[in-house]
């Protein structure tokens, strides 16, 4: 696994973690996600600038395989890009992930049933061009 | 030379306002939990008709009020100014937000309405085409936009939700369209809850205050509920669209105006007899309260999240099975409340 470090789309991504499990809510989709205190923690590690590569480091150490942990990571970091609730970071290294306890697959449910708020009555935003400023 | 956004609200308020003069109806005061607001109607079809739903009493004096020109356009008032902007939406029944000059300004297509708040001076302007041309949603909850500005300025929070409760508190009954908390709400009017709201309420700490004492039902929820129907203010439109109530005439004396928060509740539609609760992960309940709310905002405020995730983690969440027997649910309700009750003693 390569050292790409991620961020949390901050200017779309609203999310906070309630009793280990963190509640993810893309505000520009209409989507919403839930993910197990695995999925959570690593969320977490995320939104401190952990290296993809030292989050799996940091679940190994503690004896699981490392191919499976690499594996089990990717996946979940592949639905949070697809998802644009994680975007790339050019930052070569990230910070050290701090060491984890037995490794659980990290799980993250999407939720779609709300999407319809947003593409059905979408806002349009008007800025820019579009409306002159008093004194222009 | 298109028209700034300042110089369009100034027109409006005072083409609104005029006609406000015009009318001779004086204002009225609306009050939510510290919100207030100075609502001055250009017709008796504004103030007699839009308004009803809302908490309405004297005009609030000073200045901590937001002062609303309300104008329709109807057959023969007043023509709305043309929008100075160029329509980016695409459909004529879009909705398109706006912002400059210190103001605020919403569009919305399918209600044909126009909405500008001004937050430097707590003056809005509402213009409506016409009122009988507004959809049930707006009927229902008039002013949504307004309100959702105002409210965050004044410390509350509108949210997607339901509210009843006894004298102990009220639980904040949370899930998104057709998980049962509206009939769940309804199903306590004529019990001895009292009722805040079937699907908008206010929320200010750990306190709800009722917006809107309307109800909405669809024809499956009315056969549910037949003691509603004579109540239903559109019974040709039902099949096409929700049929509509208007609560104070009958249940004034049940309406709220707000309560503490004991609990929150997720129901769910599950076919059990008599209905049951249990605890649930505050997880849950927060993935039901705060996606809903959030994407029916017409603007964003980032205090909104953070308001719902602090209520959440304040107060005990429970799930709520329930099934046909909707006349035990006021009941089981009340056995709720009581047990939140004493879990927020026993935690203090």
């Amino acid at each position: 696994m390569d050292n790409q470090v991620y961020k949390v789309n901050a200017g779309a991504v609203q999310s906070d973690i309630i009793d280990g499990e963190a509640v993810v809510i893309h505000t520009e989709t209409g989507r919403y996600f839930c993910m197990n205190p695995a999925g959570s923690t690593l969320w977490q590690w995320l939104a401190g600038g952990a290296s993809a590569a030292s989050m799996v480091e940091a679940l190994a150490a503690g004896g699981a395989d490392r191919t499976a942990v690499a594996e089990a990571v990717g996946e979940f970091l592949q639905v949070l890009v697809r998802e644009n609730l994680v975007v790339e970071t050019p930052t070569p290294e990230g910070r050290p992930a701090p060491t984890g306890g037995a490794f659980q697959v990290p799980r993250v449910e999407v939720y779609t049933d709300m999407e319809q708020f947003l593409l059905v009555d979408p806002v349009h935003e008007i800025d820019g061009e579009g409306i002159p400023k008093k004194g222009t | 030379m298109m028209e700034s956004l300042g110089d369009y609200y100034d027109r409006c308020r005072a083409s609104a306002a005029a006609a406000a003069g015009m009318g001779g109806l004086g204002a009225v005061g609306c009050r939510i939990g510290l919100a207030a607001l100075r609502l001055t109607c250009g017709n008796a079809r504004l103030r007699g008709g839009l308004l009803r739903p809302l908490p309405l009493g004297l005009a609030p004096a000073g200045d901590g009020a937001l002062d609303v020109v309300l104008a329709e356009t109807g057959v023969d008032g007043p023509a709305c100014p043309p929008i100075p902007w160029v329509r980016q939406g695409g459909a004529p029944d879009s909705v398109e937000r706006c912002r400059a000059d210190g103001i605020e300004a919403i569009v919305e297509g399918p209600a044909d309405t126009l909405t500008m708040l001004h937050g430097e001076r707590r003056e809005a302007v509402y213009w409506v085409r016409m009122i009988e041309g507004l959809p049930v949603y707006e009927r229902c909850a008039p002013l949504r936009p307004l309100l959702q500005w105002w409210l965050d300025r004044s410390g509350l929070q509108l949210v997607h939700g339901a509210a009843v409760g006894t004298r102990e508190g009220g639980v904040l009954l949370v899930g998104r369209g057709g998980s049962g908390k509206s009939t769940t709400a309804l199903a306590c009017l004529g019990s001895d809850l009292y009722y805040a709201g079937d699907d908008y309420v206010a929320v200010a700490g750990r306190s709800v205050c009722r917006v809107y004492s309307t109800a909405k039902m669809d024809a499956r929820t009315l056969e549910l509920l037949p003691h509603l129907r004579d109540l239903i203010e559109n019974p040709g439109d039902l099949g096409r669209e929700k049929g509509y109530a208007l609560l104070e005439p009958r249940y004034g004396a049940r309406l709220a105006v707000s309560m503490p928060l004991r609990a929150i509740v997720v129901p769910r539609v599950a076919g059990v007899s008599p209905p049951r609760f249990r605890p649930i992960g505050r997880a849950q309940a927060l993935a039901a309260l705060a996606p809903s709310t959030l994407f029916q905002r017409r603007s964003t405020a980032p205090g909104c999240f953070d308001a719902m995730t602090a209520l959440v983690k304040a107060l005990p969440c429970y799930l709520l099975d329930v099934g046909p027997g909707l006349g035990d649910i006021p009941g089981c309700l009340t056995d709720l409340i009581g047990e939140a009750a004493a879990r927020g003693e026993a935690d203090r």
